[in-house]
């Protein structure tokens, strides 16, 4: 089995989407196209596989649950990422399309001292709308609609409980096949 | 001898580790990340938080300005400026509105900053408290506990000693309404620029090895009491060079006989300034 290869320029590419990525968390619910796609191993959006690339390396851990073994080995092999058996020990944790979404606050939450200590949720989806809340605080301009096919009712009362937690909580990166939105613990949402 | 770097002089390890302090910044607005500080080819005090900050975010699309205290061709911004021209081969402007990344020592560009942009400032010392207590430890729990009674104490013994809080840079600011921030030494002049601010705002601490954010439309507010609501500095001349009333000015001694002239700090904003009147 040959293994995929990651981005093309690893240092450029990986600059142009953490730029997104940044953006995408400093002005949330607003999806942003990315600008590389790398060639996605089995069971990952294009998406997923340049996030995954810019973000991690062997100084985090990752967990995902069910995820197949070549990817595993991709995953592995380009980012030297650690894997983490439980979803409490997380750094990040992959949440692949279809699956369910695991509550909030049974990840990593960072302590009073050092909130930044929490986990970073990377969340698939299908698609994004406009059709379930609407999101205000730091970086909106002016309140944002959002909707992701991923995400159900049930998880958006979970989130309230996370932004309530503040500073404590977890931060989310939802990613479809070629575009990115953030969700950082201080956005307030409010269901429509 | 012509030595190759990786590029942004960083290696990409460094980089990834600053990338994800920078997302936890902005997820807890005014909150100090500790991060991993390099040695850089310059020595702390020379904006070695800021370089870094930049060289993990800056890329071959950015146009990048450097300013200290307001100027382009001061010594420190014209080695930065040149340092990134030749380790991440990036176009370099002095106009504040050309500008996607803009690296600052102690000012904010008078220019309204735009959406999109990012500030990365230079910060000799994040946190606000250590005046008032040198302890890390305790500091970190002062934070954790929001009780910066400490910092109101202080601004108060200035009411109290000189009849006005007489802090006139570095003016603590509340972030989001939960973190107590070091503006950086900005002139508190700069302080309502932070506030709703469209452009990212990123901070570096190099020798204190601490990052943090301001993400854009975010409120920050700068401390004060009731009786005492916070005002900027105002001057009764204006620049000699431009004749501009709004920005913030320097004194500059001009002979040995007193002689002064104040002129704007900002050179870009009194450049464009000289050049509209001419026309």
């Amino acid at each position: 089995m040959m293994l995929l290869p990651q981005f093309d320029k690893p240092v450029h590419d990986a600059q142009r989407t953490f730029r997104i990525v940044l953006s995408a968390l400093a002005e949330p619910l607003a999806p942003l196209a990315l600008p590389v796609l790398p060639p996605a191993p089995q069971g990952l959006l294009p998406g997923t596989a340049a996030v995954l690339l810019t973000l991690l390396d062997q100084e985090v851990s990752l967990f995902s649950a069910n995820l197949p073994a070549d990817t595993n080995d991709w995953l592995r092999f380009h980012t030297g990422v650690r894997l983490a058996d439980t979803v409490a020990d997380g750094d990040f944790v992959l949440v692949r399309d279809g699956e369910t979404v695991p509550q909030l606050a049974s990840l990593k939450a960072g302590e009073a001292a050092y909130p930044d200590r929490s986990a970073t949720v990377i969340i698939e989806t299908a698609r994004f709308g406009t059709d379930q809340v609407e999101g205000c605080g730091p970086g909106f301009a002016a309140p944002r609609r959002f909707g992701a096919s991923a995400l159900s009712a049930a998880f958006w009362a979970d989130w309230w409980i996370n932004h309530a937690r503040f500073p404590l909580g977890v931060d989310l990166l939802l990613v479809s096949a070629d575009a990115v939105a953030g969700l950082p613990r201080t956005t307030q949402v409010t269901e429509i | 001898m012509n030595i190759e770097y990786n590029y942004g002089f960083l290696d990409e390890n460094t980089k990834r580790m600053l990338r994800r302090g920078l997302l936890k910044a902005v997820a807890i607005p005014g909150y100090q990340v500790p991060f991993g500080s390099r040695e850089m080819p310059l020595p702390y005090g020379w904006g070695t938080g800021g370089i870094q900050v930049t060289a993990s975010i800056i890329g071959e699309a950015d146009t990048l300005k450097v300013i200290d205290q307001g100027a382009d061709d001061t010594t420190n911004a014209v080695n930065i400026r040149r340092f990134f021209g030749r380790v991440a081969q990036v176009q370099t402007t002095e106009k504040t509105g050309e500008a996607t990344v803009i690296q600052t020592r102690h000012r904010i560009p008078e220019t309204a900053l735009q959406a999109g942009q990012v500030v990365v400032f230079q910060v000799p010392e994040p946190e606000p408290l250590r005046t008032l207590e040198s302890s890390e430890v305790e500091t970190r729990q002062l934070h954790a506990h929001q009780e910066y009674g400490l910092m109101h104490v202080k601004l108060y013994e200035d009411i109290a000693r000189y009849g006005h809080i007489a802090t006139s840079y570095d003016y603590p600011v509340m972030v989001n309404g939960r973190y107590l921030t070091s503006p950086s030494p900005i002139p508190k002049f700069d302080n309502p620029k932070l506030h709703q601010s469209p452009a990212l705002l990123l901070f570096g601490a190099g020798r204190e090895k601490r990052l943090y954010a301001i993400p854009p439309y975010t409120d920050v507010e700068s401390l004060a009491f009731d009786d005492h609501p916070f005002d900027v500095q105002t001057w009764d001349s204006h620049c000699a060079l431009c004749g501009s009333t709004e920005s913030y000015l320097d004194e500059i001694i001009t002979d040995d006989a007193g002689s002064r002239m104040f002129v704007c700090s900002d050179t870009d904003y009194c450049a464009t300034h000289q050049q509209e009147a001419k026309q």
